[in-house]
């Protein structure tokens, strides 16, 4: 995929800037706090925003060039938005197949009976949209657009209008679903923990301007993130999933953590800077079983003057940890020196 | 008192009916886009032109058929344009009673179509624009149904509005049998020509005209506010 922004579109709190190119395919985050431009920018993309100008193109299309606007019916997306947003005048099935009726036959690469498999909606389909859960709402609200057979998902917070049952509820089918079709997904939230979840590249906003676009593991080591908890992705591979404990191997590293139903061969471990601590040798009798031989990348100030943030590099993926200036000088930590990393990971999919 | 009716009442009763008719149709197809401008519009002119629709609520009617008399009438901007084109001016005619309807009822249709495409909100139309509906996609499958309770009271309101008119017909139409004699008209010729009995008999009747058309609007904006989101 190729999405190219560049424009601007007036708010009445500051003026959105929008100047990135995204590239690759798989699922980009666009995150910051509520009130950035997280939404207005999705919603321009999506061809919402009519006061907005200059160019948004993809793949080829102008979807926006100058001030002339294609439709939003012409552009080959779908948007999932906050509120399911179901038409209460349809019934579920007829909400579900709303956008694929209106797509040609020879664009259409979703299937309805895949669709509906997916994210098990055939039990909801004679329902009528009142007599739904939100997260049922929202499942049925993901289906659809899925049918539209988009080009890109955009997704705007799809998760915010439900409770922590909703949640839970909708996060597996989300995850296959991302997975899956394998459409590019721009995906918007202010949570740092759903962004981690999913994305694969990570586009940080602050009032209303671009502050930096890359990839998931990078950005989150830059130092705009700590301030909102500095935390760490870590790229597993499965070794064993039987049992109460999962067996993953990072690099020629092994770490046991309490096992999720996962399907596939690799996973992903969230970290919490705070979560980590180090040692100059290997502990052998702490309750912390899993332990990460790394190297001292970096060394930077917290938001807290007490504390450092220390970057560590584990076997070529960057990690944080948050230690006390104290701890720092008794260990005499420098960069490049090399150090044990006691984690408590959680495993996210 | 008999309530037979003569053809004379016929006559006018029909052509009510036919005014009334024609006059929903129009205020339905120009209040339409109208009332979707006044919700979701842009414009600066906005409250200017809100305020413009609403005035028929708070002036007498016979000022507005004064000046409808003015302007359509054949020294006016409009009917002296018509002479000069051939054609005959508004004034006392079918035609100008009309017109002086759609204008006269036009907060009828305007403000409850404006008030349900407000409730139906943007977001559903938003919804369906980025599942591919076009315009005319949207308006067909989406507003009309969401918007069903707001398009009959609309077109109720506005039937029964122009059944009630008299000021601006008077002023504008006169009574002409079979072209500006309306019910309204013809039991106010009746009552001054002390023909009591013919007066109360169309009066009756339309007395349950409108009961029974506001009853069916009450009616349709109970059932239909239960179906909204």
């Amino acid at each position: 995929m190729s999405l190219t922004l560049d424009f601007r579109l007036p708010r009445e709190q500051f003026t959105l800037n929008a100047n990135v190119s995204l590239q690759s395919r798989g699922v980009h985050a666009l995150f910051g706090r509520s009130g950035c431009g997280k939404t207005s920018l999705l919603r321009a993309i999506a061809g919402l925003e009519p006061d907005c100008q200059g160019q948004i193109s993809f793949n080829d299309h102008h979807w926006l060039n100058g001030k002339k606007s294609l439709p939003p019916e012409h552009r080959r997306l779908a948007m999932v938005f906050q509120q399911p947003g179901l038409l209460p005048h349809l019934g579920v099935r007829d909400n579900l197949l709303f956008g694929y009726k209106r797509t040609p036959p020879a664009r259409r690469h979703m299937d309805p009976d895949d669709v509906i498999k997916m994210l098990d909606l055939s039990a909801l389909l004679t329902l009528r949209t009142s007599q739904l859960s939100g997260g049922q709402a929202q499942r049925v609200a993901l289906g659809r657009a899925l049918l539209r057979s988009p080009e890109l998902l955009l997704l705007d917070e799809p998760l915010a209008a439900l409770d922590h049952a909703g949640k839970a509820e909708i996060l597996p089918y989300l995850l296959r679903m991302i997975r899956h079709s394998r459409i590019p997904v721009l995906f918007v939230s202010h949570h740092l923990d759903e962004v981690v979840q999913f994305a694969d590249q990570l586009i940080l906003m602050e009032q209303g301007q671009i502050v930096s676009a890359g990839p998931l593991q990078s950005q989150l080591s830059r130092p705009e993130f700590a301030r909102f908890g500095a935390l760490s992705v870590l790229a597993c591979r499965i070794c064993h999933n039987e049992g109460a404990m999962l067996e993953l191997a990072l690099g020629q590293q092994r770490m046991k953590v309490p096992a999720l139903p996962l399907n596939g061969t690799e996973c992903r471990l969230r970290v919490q800077a705070r979560d980590v601590s180090l040692s100059l040798n290997r502990l052998q009798d702490s309750s912390i079983s899993n332990q990460l031989e790394s190297r001292i990348e970096a060394i930077s100030p917290a938001p807290h003057e007490a504390e450092v943030l220390i970057r560590l590099n584990v076997e070529g993926q960057p990690l944080q940890a948050l230690i006390t200036r104290n701890s720092q000088q008794r260990l005499q930590l420098e960069e490049g020196m090399r150090v044990f990393a006691q984690i408590k990971a959680v495993a996210i999919h | 008192m008999s309530f037979t009716l003569s053809p004379a009442d016929w006559q006018a009763i029909l052509l009510t009916l036919k005014l009334c008719s024609l006059t929903t149709l129009i205020l339905l197809i120009i209040g339409t886009p109208l009332a979707w401008w006044l919700a979701w519009g842009r414009s600066r002119l906005r409250t200017a032109v809100q305020a413009i629709v609403a005035l028929p609520l708070v002036l007498p009617p016979t000022v507005l058929g004064f000046y409808l008399l003015m302007l359509l009438g054949p020294q006016g901007a409009v009917g002296g344009t018509l002479n000069q084109f051939g054609l005959p001016h508004l004034a006392f005619s079918f035609e100008g009673i009309l017109v002086g309807s759609v204008l006269y009822s036009m907060p009828f249709a305007v403000q409850p179509l404006q008030q349900a495409f407000v409730t139906l909100g943007k977001q559903p139309l938003e919804v369906a624009a980025t599942l591919g509906a076009s315009a005319r996609d949207r308006f067909v499958h989406v507003t009309l149904p969401l918007c069903r309770g707001g398009f009959i009271v609309a077109a109720t309101l506005s039937f029964a509005h122009t059944l009630g008119e008299f000021g601006v017909i008077l002023m504008l139409g006169g009574s002409i049998p079979g072209e500006t004699r309306v019910l309204s008209v013809l039991i106010y010729d009746h009552a001054e020509a002390m023909n009591y009995a013919a007066a109360h008999s169309l009066s009756l009747g339309m007395l349950v005209a409108a009961f029974v058309v506001l009853f069916i609007v009450y009616g349709a904006q109970k059932r239909f506010d239960q179906v909204k989101p």
